[in-house]
């Protein structure tokens, strides 16, 4: 199965699941389609679902199992799961659009009437799609929950949606669409960016640091402290060889490597207090 | 040939920068070089004591206590924060025989105008609360401290570059040294000839190289020593301390309790650093092992056993990271700081050992005054390159 080898199914073989609703379920209105393929320990849809349309049972790593006859559509369980593998579909609305709603954790979050980049599985943008709804009630559990409209044919293709900066995609009746188009947003100062965050070391210093001589990551460090606090480079270390290939004109492997030094990662003292014979 | 220069400085350690700011303060072109970037050396993998009790009692110690009135002063001349601290110094004693020892020692400190004074156990666990038990005292200076080694070199250029017209080059190798008639007439590097009647070897413990160049033989040779960090914390102790075992074994190793302990093993004695940042340095070890800097874990293992000894909550705390870096180490455990006799023009100043950053400054300065011919701010004799004339030192 394509779920094996690329880690999302394909559309054929989301239609052809015996979890997928009967034609006449489908006219019948909101349903949902359960895009769960991994036999782990997890049961939130089967908890959550006041109907019992879902059933997981025992032993716990079943796959679930869809009994669309029984459910509303009510979408708690698309945001419940954890696996965020659980979408709402309904066919035939007016104009011959689609409904899809998904689980979306990212902001900004859009708003009803926009028009956005709705994107498939494996993120490519197939058409546009129109915000309908935007669920970020409390019992969600932090997981809100977008409903969009999409022309036909695409409410099983479409599993997402590319939204970036709310001006780009906004009506212009709306009035914040409005403000924020007339006041792009600013330009991140390099004093207000942080590269380095266990020593709060900003673009700035790394700036200043390339003008007072530095040519590779530990010229950085030594001017800046950056990568010498907690996690020792392992956030900023590839940002800064960024930063240096950019203001220097040199490709990234041009760069002379910072020093490495155990431990690789943060150990505990206690470890290390031992007899060189290894006992404590 | 590029344009002339009155003095070229090699090395971009802590010696080679103070060299190269006290020299172009006086209104010399100066030139400095060095082979990577600066603090590439001991200077950046070191820790920041400024401390006068743990020097030879005398000539040594006052070279200590006058750099770190430098470091006062420069902490307002430079264009860098330095992080100096003045938060005293600790010297922790174990044993009967080390505080005879010590006690003996702060006597002549003091007889010499160093300020200490011994701390008696429960003053000391009183103030210093995670202290492991069984100390009898310590030996206390309330006016040493540290500063953050590689921002002094950063200060040192940043400052002499903008205000007094240092050039600096970093990533230049130095390859040779001409000499006419016998005196220094320039220095070659991989991209070019500066001409100068003065150089500055201050390249540490590569110093013998920069020797070969005109057939001198210096007596240095790289000492390792290795310090791990912890992960920033409250401060575990207040101050800069260390065990009194570390200037016993330094001066006196026939007084060590067992030559085959593992301390003597590796050379370890316990330092501890608060930093600036929160960070803790817990130190050390001294061994010769040619120019590897490789970390050890046997060593790093030693270290913080013997640390536990001291702060057994330190158990409960991450290392971060370990560094070692090469002291380098003169045979009579005092820097050079002097003109060459037979060949003029060739100045050295290097072989601070464990010290280089204590006595930054005053290396600076005596090297800037001495190539000047101005008053010395100490006499010269005890750090002069003809203490060694005669010898064979192979």
């Amino acid at each position: 199965m394509p779920v094996d080898i690329n880690g999302y199914p394909d559309v054929e073989e989301v239609l052809s699941s015996s979890n997928y609703p009967s034609p006449e379920r489908q006219a019948e209105g909101k349903y949902v389609v359960i895009e769960c393929y991994q036999e782990i320990p997890c049961n939130p849809c089967e908890t959550v679902c006041n109907r019992n349309a879902i059933k997981v049972g025992d032993p716990i790593t079943n796959l679930p199992v869809y009994i669309a006859e029984s459910c509303n559509g009510c979408g708690l369980c698309i945001a419940v799961c954890p696996g965020q593998a659980i979408f709402l579909v309904e066919k035939n609305l007016e104009g011959g659009r689609e409904l899809v709603g998904f689980p979306y954790e990212y902001l900004p979050l859009p708003e009803k009437g926009d028009m956005v980049p709705a994107v498939n599985r494996t993120g490519e943008v197939v058409c546009e799609g129109r915000i309908e709804r935007v669920l970020t009630h409390k019992g969600l559990d932090m997981t809100n929950v977008i409903y969009m409209s999409v022309p036909e044919g695409m409410a099983d293709v479409v599993r997402s949606m590319r939204y970036r900066k709310k001006a780009d995609y906004r009506h212009v009746e709306n009035t914040r669409a409005r403000e924020a188009a007339e006041n792009p947003a600013e330009e991140e100062k390099p004093e207000d960016v942080i590269v380095c965050r266990c020593e709060e070391v900003t673009l700035q210093d790394v700036y200043d640091a390339i003008d007072d001589g530095a040519v590779d990551v530990r010229g950085v460090k030594i001017r800046t402290r950056a990568g010498m606090g907690l996690c020792q480079g392992k956030s900023c270390e590839k940002q800064i060889q960024k930063i240096l290939s950019q203001k220097l004109g040199l490709s990234p492997e041009k760069l002379v490597p910072d020093n490495k030094r155990p431990p690789v990662r943060a150990i505990g003292v206690k470890s290390l207090m031992r007899n060189q014979d290894g006992k404590e | 040939m590029e344009k002339s220069r009155d003095v070229v400085v090699i090395g971009g350690g802590v010696i080679g920068t103070a060299t190269a700011y006290y020299l172009a303060k006086s209104g010399l072109k100066v030139t400095l070089i060095e082979k990577g970037d600066l603090a590439a050396g001991a200077s950046g993998s070191c820790d920041g004591e400024t401390c006068s009790l743990d020097h030879a009692p005398g000539f040594d110690a006052g070279l200590a206590n006058m750099s770190r009135g430098l470091y006062q002063r420069l902490v307002h001349e430079l264009m860098f924060d330095i992080e100096y601290r003045q938060y005293g110094m600790l010297v922790l004693i174990e044993s009967e025989k080390e505080r005879d020892f010590m006690l003996d020692r702060l006597e002549k400190h003091m007889r010499n105008g160093l300020p200490g004074r011994y701390v008696e156990a429960d003053e000391l666990y009183r103030r210093e609360p995670l202290l492991g038990p069984g100390l009898l005292g310590a030996l206390e200076s309330p006016v040493d401290g540290a500063v953050q080694p590689m921002n002094v070199c950063i200060a040192f250029t940043k400052t002499a570059r903008e205000r007094y017209g240092l050039e600096v080059r970093l990533h230049e190798t130095v390859t040779d040294i001409k000499l006419e008639k016998g005196r220094v007439a320039s220095v070659v590097t991989e991209k070019g000839e500066i001409s100068t009647a003065a150089v500055v070897n201050c390249a540490g413990a590569w110093a013998p190289f920069i020797g070969e160049m005109v057939g001198i033989d210096i007596p240095i040779k790289p000492r390792k020593g290795q310090l791990v960090v912890v992960e920033p914390t409250a401060p575990l102790l207040s101050t800069h301390c260390f065990e009194a075992f570390y200037i016993v074994n330094k001066f006196h190793p026939e007084l060590a309790n067992d030559p085959n302990s593992i301390q003597e093993k590796y050379g370890i004695a316990f330092s501890h650093e608060p930093t600036a940042s929160g960070t803790t340095l817990i130190g050390g070890s001294r061994a010769f092992k040619g120019y590897d800097t490789s970390s050890d874990i046997d060593v790093v293992q030693a270290i913080l056993n013997r640390a536990k000894r001291f702060i057994p909550a330190l158990e409960k705390l991450h290392v971060i990271r370990t560094y070692s870096g090469l002291r380098p180490y003169c045979e009579d455990h005092i820097s050079i700081i002097s003109p060459v006799s037979e060949v003029p023009g060739y100045y050295i100043n290097a072989g601070a050992e464990g010290d280089g950053v204590g006595i930054a400054p005053v290396a600076g300065l005596l090297m800037s005054q001495l190539i000047q011919g101005h008053e010395p701010i100490v006499d010269p004799a005890p750090l002069s390159w003809d203490r060694f004339k005669g010898r064979n030192h192979g």
